[in-house]
């Protein structure tokens, strides 16, 4: 249609963009579209081969901003709207690849930037919507390591979209951390997997679960405080540190790596140790609790976060209460036990002396079981039984 | 603190006061024939089940140790309502699947089988949802403790008063 502008400014996909006019795939791209023109049953034929479609776009776009070539207009109209089962997926497969070598990295860029642009304005509306929802996942990706379109497409189709149809998180770490390795290497990339490592979709499938679960050790440690000085092992990636087996055989493996395996063990052994303390904690703080209780109104639903403050804040009309209750107790002698029970002495008098609750009655019979056990009873022996109680804990 | 941190911490210490006020106040449950010592020791368990369950609660369901956490607290209710006499012993099967998932979870040697027994739930995780699990449980474990610890000051300070 109109003459190929810049990079910046590109039409639909109907429009000239594809990239009809690209060295290879030109004059096979126009002997197949002429066939089937403005087909719209093609669709189904777009949507069963998305991956290679996406791969075709990218290439096609890309080249487009940089030889702007007006030669093949009219065909490029019906590429979108009526698309065509490629003869051989593999044979295409190919040819990107090695056009793969020619597109620099400045041109996958290119590409990606020109995905974007079609998203937004498309004649055929199903077709791009196919093309969005297949386009989208490359930018994804492309955008973030632009050499991993390329590796992704030297892949069979199926097995890309089976490992992209997995989690997607994993896929793009998998695909990032590949990218990292590659990026060391040349810029043209036919690596289809990491440096001595197989490209089976299981050891995919388990490096990604790996990465995943350092992932979440890493987290770990960030919140377990006294983590972080164990930073042994960690920059290995944990790619070499797990056994091919599954994660949860870690013993087998720790004769093996038992230098790397520490650093992991060690973590481990630290959130261990934390969960335990904060569980004793709990624990204790509860029994405190018990010990220290029935007194007040909770009264407490405006809580703040900052809580020693708002607890004294929201819940001075009723400290008023105890306050008066040492005033009222009768005898003087019962200041000389454990600071807790004070409580307990208190309590069963403001019951008595009216204290407005339903439940005030029933605050006596509790209270005056203890108030009994303490009253012939020493402080120490209270002491002794709360040892106790701690021991069985 | 993050704004979920402290909104965690606001519905637990909501909950937890409302079940502390359910706890202390009229008790049908608390029987006067035992020993002093016992009481503290059963309003202690009951409290830590509270605290437990109101985090579990504050949490929200869609974790999957609040869930393992709240279903377990169910089961032992009942049980605890059910069975009034202190020697019961509980049906064989649930014994056996417990003892079960406990061996599995002690047969995975190591940390990990560690891990799995400390978070509830845990057997039944596999590794990376354990360690996501591990990771949030540990953030409202702090929180519970923080909050406990500033309620238990309370109370104690102001009875000093």
């Amino acid at each position: 249609m109109e003459p190929l502008s810049g990079p910046g400014a590109r039409p639909g996909p109907t429009a000239d963009e594809t990239a009809l006019d690209s060295v290879q795939f030109g004059d096979d791209i126009r002997h197949l579209i002429s066939v089937p023109t403005e087909n719209a049953s093609s669709f189904t034929a777009l949507l069963e081969l998305p991956p290679n479609q996406a791969v075709e776009l990218l290439h096609h776009r890309s080249p487009q901003s940089t030889r702007p070539d007006s030669r093949h207009q009219q065909p490029p109209q019906h590429f979108n709207a009526g698309l065509v089962t490629f003869p051989t997926n593999a044979a295409l497969i190919e040819r990107a690849a090695k056009f793969s070598v020619f597109a620099a990295e400045e041109e996958l860029n290119n590409g990606s930037n020109a995905i974007t642009s079609p998203d937004a304005n498309s004649a055929p509306s199903s077709s791009s919507a196919n093309l969005q929802k297949v386009v989208k996942a490359e930018p994804a990706e492309a955008a973030s390591c632009p050499t991993v379109a390329a590796k992704d497409e030297n892949q069979r189709p199926s097995s890309k979209r089976k490992e992209r149809e997995k989690k997607g998180k994993a896929s793009s770490k998998k695909s990032k951390s590949a990218a990292n390795e590659d990026s060391e290497q040349l810029p043209y990339v036919h690596v289809r997997a990491r440096r001595g490592q197989a490209t089976d979709s299981h050891s995919l499938a388990e490096r990604a679960r790996r990465e995943k679960i350092n992932a979440r050790m890493k987290l770990l440690q960030e919140l377990v405080p006294g983590c972080n000085k164990q930073e042994k092992l960690w920059g290995n990636g944990g790619g070499g540190q797990w056994g091919v087996s599954s994660f949860l055989h870690l013993v087998t493996v720790f004769p093996l790596f038992a230098r790397q395996i520490s650093g992991t063990a060690l973590v481990l052994d630290e959130i261990i140790n934390h969960v335990q303390t904060l569980q004793q904690q709990v624990e204790v703080l509860s029994m405190k609790l018990a010990a220290v209780n029935p007194r007040l109104d909770f009264n407490l639903d405006n809580m703040l976060p900052a809580d020693s403050g708002s607890l004294m804040d929201s819940n001075f009309p009723a400290m008023m209460m105890p306050v008066m209750w040492p005033e009222v107790q009768p005898n003087g002698n019962r200041q000389q036990y454990h600071q807790p029970l004070w409580n307990f002495d208190v309590v069963p008098q403001p019951p008595a002396g009216g204290w407005g609750r339903e439940d005030g009655h029933n605050f006596m019979t509790p209270e005056n079981s203890l108030l009994s056990y303490v009253s012939p009873a020493d402080s120490a022996s209270l002491n002794s039984s709360q040892s106790q109680l701690k021991m069985e804990l | 603190m993050s704004a979920t941190t402290e909104q965690l911490e606001r519905n637990f210490t909501h909950r937890f006061l409302t079940s502390l006020r359910r706890i202390n106040s009229p008790d049908s449950k608390t029987t006067t024939t035992h020993a002093a010592g016992l009481v503290i020791r059963r309003r202690s368990l009951r409290i830590k089940r509270a605290a437990y369950s109101s985090m579990a609660r504050a949490a929200g369901s869609h974790r999957a140790w609040t869930r393992a956490l709240l279903s377990r607290a169910r089961s032992q209710r009942r049980r605890q309502q059910h069975d009034v006499h202190p020697n019961y012993i509980p049906p064989a099967q649930r014994r056996k699947s417990s003892v079960k998932r406990a061996a599995a979870a002690g047969r995975e040697m190591g940390r990990a089988g560690k891990l799995r027994g400390l978070v509830p739930g845990g057997s039944r995780m596999e590794m990376g949802q354990l360690l996501e699990e591990t990771a949030h449980y540990v953030q409202c474990l702090a929180v519970q403790v923080r909050v406990m610890q500033a309620v238990a000051d309370h109370f104690s300070s102001s009875s000093s008063m």
